[in-house]
C-alpha cells in the first residue's frame, strides 16, 4: 500500500482517483474474464455480498444520520420522519422507488423553504 | 429544476412496472432482429426508464460534491470515470474526512464488488460474436441502471441482438451522468437552500429505498449491522469508520451465518 501513499504524495488527489478508478473497473473486468466459468452459489460471493452491503448500509445510514452541508441544516427528526414517510410509501402502497424519490425531496424542500422563510 | 422534478414525475411509472412506452419499446424488442435495431430501442428504452433516476442521482452527487469543495472537473472526472454512486459518495466522504489514500482506496474496491456479480449474471447471456464492441471496455457501462432494465429484457428478446440493446442503455446513462454531475454542481452554487437540501438528500434516500428490493436474509441483517455500525462509528473513527463496518461487521454478519447453517446441515 506504501505505493499508493507515494504517488499520492507525488500527484495529490489525481493519483487517489486513478486508484478508485482502477478498483472499480478492477471487478468488472474481472466479471468479463470469469464470465461462464465460476459459480455464483459459492462462499466467496456470500461473503463479498455481505461486505458490500453493511458498507452501502453504512454510507447511508451515515449520510441521513450525520451529514455534513446543507442537509446537517435539517433536524434529524425531520430527516428520520421522511425517510419513514417515504418508506412505508413505497412499500404500504406499492408505488415506484422514484415516487418515493420525489416525495423525499419535496418533503425536503419544503423543509428549507421553512428555513428561509424563518431567516427572512 | 422545476422541468427535472415534472420529467421525473412524469417518468415515474416506468420504474418498477411497465407502462405503455414501455410496453411499445418491448413490443417492437420481440421483432428487432439487427444490432441496430436494438441500439435505438435500448436508447429509447433508457430515456423512458433509468435514465431520469440516474439523471436525478448524478445531480446530487455533483451538489454533494460542491459541498466538500471539489472543483467542477474532479466532479465530472469522478462521475465519467467511476461511474458507480455509492462508490463516488464513499471516495468524496472520506477524502473529506481525511481519509489515508489507502483505505480509501480499500473501502471504494469494497463498495464496488457488486459489480462482478452484476457481469456474471448478465453477460453470459449474451452470445459472443466474431466481431463485436470490446467487453473489456463496454463493460464499463455495467451499472444498477443498465443491468436491472437488461436482466428484466434480455428473456423476451433474439439473443444475438442482446448485445445492442445493452449498450443502448449503457451508454445512454453513461453520457447523462456527465451533463447531471455539472448541473448539480452548478445549481447547488447558485441556488438557494431549499433546492440544495433535496439534491443532497437524493442519493442517501435511494439507497435507503432500494433497499426494500434487497430479498436474501443475510445481506438485509448485513445492511441494518453495518448501518449501525456506521452510525457509531463515524463518531469514534470518522476516517475509518466505513471499512470498519463494512469489512469488519459485514465479515461478522457473514461467519455467524456461515456457522449456523453448518450447524443446521450437520444436526
Amino acid at each position: 500500500m506504501s505505493a499508493i501513499e507515494n504517488s499520492v504524495a507525488e500527484y495529490g488527489w489525481w493519483a487517489v482517483l486513478l486508484f478508485v478508478v482502477l478498483g472499480t473497473y478492477f471487478w468488472r473486468g474481472l466479471g468479463v474474464l470469469l464470465a461462464g466459468h465460476v459459480s455464483q452459489d459459492s462462499e466467496v460471493f456470500k461473503w463479498l455480498s455481505a461486505v458490500t452491503y453493511a458498507l452501502v448500509g453504512a454510507l447511508t445510514f451515515k449520510l441521513i444520520l450525520l451529514p455534513i452541508g446543507a442537509l446537517a441544516q435539517v433536524p434529524m427528526t425531520y430527516r428520520i420522519i421522511v425517510c419513514c414517510i417515504c418508506l412505508v410509501y413505497i412499500t404500504k402502497f406499492k408505488s415506484g422507488l422514484s415516487r418515493g424519490l420525489i416525495l423525499g425531496s419535496l418533503l425536503m424542500a419544503a423543509y428549507g423553504l421553512f428555513l428561509s422563510y424563518q431567516s427572512s | 429544476m422545476s422541468i427535472l422534478y415534472g420529467h421525473l414525475v412524469s417518468r415515474s411509472k416506468c420504474i418498477g412496472h411497465y407502462n405503455s412506452d414501455m410496453d411499445q419499446i418491448l413490443q417492437e424488442l420481440k421483432k428487432a432482429d439487427t444490432f441496430k435495431q436494438a441500439f435505438h430501442l435500448g436508447v429509447k428504452a433508457g430515456l423512458y426508464g433509468p435514465g431520469p433516476v440516474l439523471l436525478a442521482g448524478m445531480v446530487g452527487f455533483g451538489a454533494m460534491s460542491q459541498g466538500v469543495g471539489l472543483n467542477v472537473l474532479q466532479a465530472t472526472a469522478i462521475s465519467t470515470f467511476m461511474y458507480a454512486l455509492p462508490g463516488q459518495i464513499v471516495f468524496i466522504e472520506m477524502m473529506s474526512m481525511g481519509a489515508s489514500s489507502s483505505v480509501v482506496a480499500i473501502a471504494v474496491a469494497l463498495t464496488s464488488t457488486r459489480f462482478l456479480t452484476m457481469v456474471l449474471t448478465l453477460f453470459p447471456q449474451i452470445p459472443k460474436e466474431k466481431k463485436e464492441p470490446s467487453r473489456m471496455l463496454s463493460v464499463h457501462l455495467v451499472a444498477m441502471s443498465a443491468w436491472a432494465y437488461c436482466m428484466r429484457d434480455f428473456p423476451k428478446m433474439k439473443p444475438e441482438v442482446r448485445y445492442g440493446y445493452f449498450l443502448g442503455i449503457g451508454i445512454l446513462c453513461w453520457v447523462l451522468a456527465i451533463p447531471g454531475t455539472i448541473l448539480g454542481f452548478v445549481l447547488s452554487e447558485y441556488v438557494p437552500i431549499w433546492v440544495t437540501i433535496p439534491l443532497v438528500f437524493v442519493n442517501p434516500l435511494f439507497f435507503l429505498l432500494s433497499f426494500v428490493d434487497v430479498v436474501i436474509p443475510l445481506n438485509r441483517i448485513a445492511i441494518i449491522v453495518g448501518g449501525i455500525a456506521g452510525a457509531i462509528f463515524y463518531q469514534l473513527y470518522p476516517e475509518n469508520a466505513l471499512l470498519i463496518s463494512g469489512l469488519g461487521f459485514g465479515s461478522l454478519v457473514y461467519g455467524i451465518d456461515y456457522f449456523r447453517r453448518k450447524r443446521k446441515s450437520s444436526s
